[in-house]
């Protein structure tokens, strides 16, 4: 799919390769992670979780959990991957071994995101049932904490946080010290992971939409979320307000939140087109992010944006949802995974329908 | 009173014009028959249409079955999907159709179809079957409105335009529903101040000499049916605090839930339980679910287990379970497989639903599909069959001849369609 390098005012000069490389997975893939290089991609989908080589484009399955794989994180100093899913458990895995060293049941329902710090000491997953609270369907109060911090050595529990359900999206600040997640209602806490104190708790109503047509409940809220390099600000995304939310076409949407002041302050916001974007990603030169999703209309479900001016600087639009977008550390590529719509077969033989695209990025 | 039993007992007591219940029962015995037979219908209408896969026939495990398990049921070897661990543990009273195929694909035809029990066959209309079995079943000159649609969603795409609709079809307004719930809450049903009881008799009786009047001289149909609305207005009025959630025990309101679904559930029951015949609860169109399927599948499921469960075990504590059938079910089903936005789309082909009391027989579990849900491999039945074991169930002949003016030869099941037999007591 070509891609489009938007000429701004903005000076940070960025473009992606006009094609991308691409890989096939058996099923959608809801979380990834991969090495420094990006050469190996650890993919979790419907399935289980594949090992995916993009030498060679081969994909080897590692194991399952006993529901959807939602997510994972690699952790290079201690060759290990962590993945967590819709069973509701984490699974260490061993890389060196080949074995499954460690399985916790984090949550009674999904982890819905998962994510590492940066110092890879700590892992956090996100849980929480959408059930209904009142007669207007706001949701109820989970009976368990939502938001869990692990030891990524020990898998010992650091932190259990409440958050209202359901809680689809976690960050951790790139000093380590601080935790976001972002919720169904357009709620997003942070919590100082020193004290365990919540530092900051604020909503924005623009990222749900309550069905006026055809089902008074709440749908969407925030899929992504990620911290600015400097830890200043909250980059969160998911798709604004909707009508009708069945039709899933609010806009695409993202908000900057400068967080740790006593009230939170949205300094930025952007909509473009429609359809739920699930993954804001904040690249290692800070100089621009990247909001990617599934593009229900518009130009673009891969966009980048400055970190200087927040004005869009390059657009891609792929033919499928991406569930999660990745910048490896040590290369200058921009890797997308989620998947098509399920392919029908009546013989009950599904083609490939996850996906995975790569992109040169060069800024 | 149940309309054809007044008719038989008006023929065994010649008093046809007497309307009281214990006036025109003379005999004892044949007044409590009646009140132990007459039959009422709670359709818990799952607008939008449900899947199958996470409710009535998981398929755990498989590239079709979505991310939810199953559990067993108090049947052996029979699965529900997870998240109704309430309706599991009565299975031993409910039948559940496995097999329904159907035509329609888009909802106002299948709405229409599965409300009606069959595609349209103009230039007649079919009644729904609530207005059916209002019309069949229910009591004449009750204040209590013997159809009511409760729904707080005025809005609804689809579901808007069918609500817009005719329902009763040729059998006339008088069969239409009373509408309640959030959306379409009942106004003005109390008297102004201005007026006391007596004064407010003293005009309805002259309205209705004027009206009589009006009647014999011109046999205007604006005037019948402006009397049909007056007669409405004047038993809602007295029947106004069964709409009025807040009159209802605290006790009860939290069993069923906080929902707009589960609280006019417990309204319906109290409806049925006051006097109506027939209680249609549908809650917007929330199972159409072509985003997100499984988000928000999360809430609904559980709060359909919940609500089922409470329904018929209420029914039952209550001694109303055998006379009152339950139904849940939607349009049609959904697809086996996901689309790109998360959702399932539309599914008529091999699709499921559910029904307790009302003397169907409990335990059943009638017809299959094949391992991924995607066909119907035994008992194939659709909205003709499903809707004569409704009337059969009921006690009403399901494939019963008109032969009216101005209309071709009908039957209320067309093409002779049988009954599900296994579902029958």
């Amino acid at each position: 799919m070509a891609t489009l390098n938007d000429d701004t005012a903005d000076a940070t000069k960025v473009t992606l390769s006009d094609q991308a490389f691409k890989i096939q997975l058996p099923t959608l893939v809801l979380g990834a992670t991969c090495t420094k290089d990006g050469q190996t991609i650890y993919a979790s989908c419907v399935d289980g979780v594949y090992r995916v080589n993009t030498d060679d484009k081969s994909h080897e399955k590692l194991y399952s959990h006993d529901s959807y794989a939602s997510g994972a994180v690699y952790s290079e100093q201690h060759n290990l991957l962590i993945t967590a899913g819709y069973d509701g458990n984490l699974i260490w895995y061993d890389l060196a071994k080949k074995e499954i060293i460690r399985k916790i049941p984090a949550h009674n329902f999904w982890s819905w995101k998962m994510a590492i710090s940066s110092n890879h000491l700590m892992i956090a997953s996100v849980s929480g049932q959408y059930l209904a609270g009142d007669f207007d369907y706001r949701p109820k109060p989970a009976d368990e904490p939502t938001v869990k911090v692990y030891d990524t050595q020990t898998g010992q529990c650091l932190h259990a946080f409440d958050h209202l359900p359901s809680v689809q999206s976690v960050a951790f600040s790139h000093d380590g010290k601080h935790l976001a997640a972002g919720n169904l209602m357009g709620g997003i806490r942070v919590w100082d992971l020193e004290t365990g104190e919540l530092a900051a708790d604020w909503t924005d109503e623009g990222f749900t939409s309550w069905g006026i047509i055809k089902s008074h409940c709440y749908i969407g809220g925030i899929y992504g979320l990620d911290f600015t390099r400097d830890n200043t600000d909250v980059l969160a995304t998911g798709f604004g307000p909707m009508r009708d939310p069945m039709a899933g076409n609010g806009k695409q949407l993202w908000q900057r939140w400068r967080w740790n002041q006593d009230v939170p302050e949205k300094v930025a916001e952007k909509q473009q087109g429609s359809g739920l974007m699930e993954s804001i990603q904040m690249h290692t030169s800070e100089e621009f992010f990247v909001m990617a999703g599934r593009l229900r209309d518009g130009d673009a479900n891969i966009s980048l944006f400055s970190t200087a001016t927040n004005e869009r600087i390059a657009h891609a639009k792929v033919g499928f949802r991406i569930t999660e977008a990745i910048f490896p550390h040590e290369n200058a590529k921009l890797i997308v995974v989620g998947g098509s719509g399920q392919p029908r077969n009546a013989d009950g033989n599904f083609p490939n329908w996850g996906h995975i695209h790569i992109y040169e990025l060069t800024f | 009173m149940h309309r054809r039993l007044f008719l038989q007992g008006s023929m065994a007591a010649s008093t046809a014009s007497v309307a009281s219940f214990n006036g025109l029962f003379s005999i004892p015995a044949l007044a409590e028959q009646v009140q132990q037979k007459q039959k009422k219908v709670i359709l818990l209408w799952l607008c939008g249409a449900p899947s199958q896969f996470e409710t009535w026939d998981p398929k755990p495990g498989t590239s079709t079955g979505g991310p939810f398990g199953a559990i067993q049921t108090k049947l052996p070897g029979v699965m529900l999907g997870e998240m109704m661990p309430k309706t599991a543990s009565l299975l031993d009273k409910t039948a559940i159709i496995r097999s329904m195929s159907t035509g329609p694909e888009a909802h106002f035809q299948g709405i229409d179809c599965l409300t009606r029990g069959d595609t349209p066959r103009p230039p007649f209309t079919r009644p729904i079957l609530g207005s059916v079995i209002a019309e069949q079943l229910g009591q004449l000159d009750s204040p209590v409105p013997q159809f009511v649609l409760l729904d707080p969603c005025p809005e609804g795409n689809e579901f808007k335009s069918f609500k817009a609709g005719n329902w009763a079809g040729w059998l006339g307004a008088e069969y239409a529903p009373v509408r309640g719930g959030k959306g379409y809450s009942i106004q003005n049903t109390a008297l102004p101040d201005s007026l006391n009881e007596l004064a407010h008799h003293d005009r309805e009786q002259l309205r209705r000499f004027l009206s009589r009047k009006f009647l014999n001289e011109t046999r205007n149909e604006s005037a019948k049916g402006y009397n049909t609305v007056f007669n409405r207005v004047k038993g809602l009025m007295s029947a106004a605090d069964l709409f009025d959630l807040d009159r209802l025990p605290e006790k009860e309101r939290l069993r069923y839930g906080p929902g707009a679904f589960g609280q006019h559930t417990l309204m319906a029951r109290n409806l049925i339980e006051n006097g109506s015949t027939f209680v249609m609860v549908a809650n917007g169109m929330p199972w159409d679910c072509h985003v997100l399927n499984h988000e928000i599948y999360q809430m609904l499921v559980p709060e359909l287990d919940n609500v089922f469960y409470q329904l018929v075990t209420d029914l039952e504590d209550r001694g109303m379970l055998e006379d009152t059938l339950v139904i849940a079910m939607g349009e049609f089903g959904r697809t086996p497989w996901l689309n790109a936005a998360r959702g399932r789309d539309h599914y008529p082909k091999a699709w499921s639903m559910i029904m307790a009391g009302g003397g169907i027989k409990g335990g059943v579990v009638h017809g299959a599909t094949d391992e991924l849900g995607i066909a119907v491999k035994d008992g194939k039945v659709n909205n003709r069959n499903l809707f004569a074991t409704f009337f059969s169930v009921l006690g009403i002949d399901p494939h019963e001849q008109y032969n009216l003016p101005g209309l071709p030869t009908f039957h209320r099941v067309e093409d002779n369609a049988a009954p599900i037999e296994e579902v029958l007591s």
